[in-house]
């Protein structure tokens, strides 16, 4: 566990999971101000990439993701 | 071949050698023992394959213990004609799973860990002297494996011993050179090592060779609210 008050060494992991989730709700049409402000903020972080984006997605999503990937090839 | 505990040669010269030195070790510390080198081929293949020394060795932990014990029962090269050798862990080099073949039984109370002989032979290879030569040859007519193809499919698991060797270890042998050679003499044939075995090797080993896709974080800075109806 991180202790309190000290700099965390998983801000890349985080992060990349909050756009995750960000881009499935986008996805779902439920996007607010404020997922879209903090989306825009995240696409400019370096620390931020397509690699642990992808991550996350596969994580939240499992298989569902995988299909949903599949099909957008296939469109 | 049949490679399980059940069918080990205990009265093969190893056989009778290995059970009386578990039987002469103390109950504790309970023993963790990997034997290598011909040993395994004697014990499943041919119990006249002969050898000069049983090749072994013990956990990190239990080297000095294992070097100690062999010596003060004069089982050392020094002191018996058919001597135990206790190597270091490193010492033996196969393909990278070569554990999951291996035959585990216990005797006398300590855990005996068998390399397969298809893994010797790949630790032969890279020696490849006339008596690792004849090893692979007596293999291959008594069982009648590995064939080509599974000896090839077999060292392609064992491809990180085609690496470079440190300065260090240039005395030992070329896998190269002997993979090239043993090829010519069992299979009467050249082969291209780094297309047959390498190059496989290396894609099998892609850990993800699918990449992410490359859009998401321009979909990221270009996200929009929803169409308020």
């Amino acid at each position: 566990m991180p202790t309190k008050g000290q700099p965390r060494y998983d801000t890349c992991w985080r992060k990349s999971r909050i756009a995750a989730r960000i881009l499935l709700r986008e996805e779902a049409g439920k996007l607010t101000a404020r997922d879209v402000a903090l989306g825009r903020k995240l696409a400019l972080d370096k620390s931020v990439t397509p690699r642990l984006i992808d991550q996350a997605l596969y994580g939240f999503s499992g298989k569902q993701y995988r299909l949903a990937v599949a099909r957008r090839k296939k469109a | 071949m049949d490679f399980q505990a059940n069918n080990i040669a205990w009265r093969s010269p190893a056989g009778r050698r290995l059970d009386a030195f578990a039987r002469s070790l103390p109950p504790e510390p309970k023993l963790d023992i990997t034997v290598f080198g011909s040993t395994s081929i004697q014990l499943f293949v041919d119990e006249a394959f002969l050898s000069v020394d049983i090749d072994l060795f013990g956990s990190e932990e239990s080297y000095d213990f294992l070097l100690d014990f062999v010596e003060a029962h004069g089982l050392t090269k020094a002191k018996a004609a058919y001597y135990i050798q206790v190597c270091d862990p490193y010492a033996f080099k196969s393909s990278a799973d070569w554990r999951v073949r291996a035959v585990e039984t216990e005797l006398h109370g300590h855990l005996f860990r068998f390399v397969h002989p298809w893994d010797v032979l790949v630790s032969k290879l890279q020696r490849l002297e006339e008596k690792d030569l004849e090893a692979f040859k007596l293999v291959i007519a008594k069982t009648g494996h590995p064939t080509e193809h599974e000896f090839l499919l077999h060292l392609q698991k064992a491809v990180d011993l085609y690496r470079p060797k440190f300065d260090e270890e240039s005395a030992r042998g070329d896998m190269f050179a002997n993979t090239r050679e043993l090829w010519k003499i069992l299979w009467n044939k050249e082969i291209d090592v780094r297309a047959a075995i390498i190059r496989p090797a290396l894609a099998r080993a892609v850990h993800d060779p699918e990449p992410p896709d490359p859009n998401l974080k321009t979909r990221l800075a270009n996200l929009k609210l929803p169409d308020r109806q």
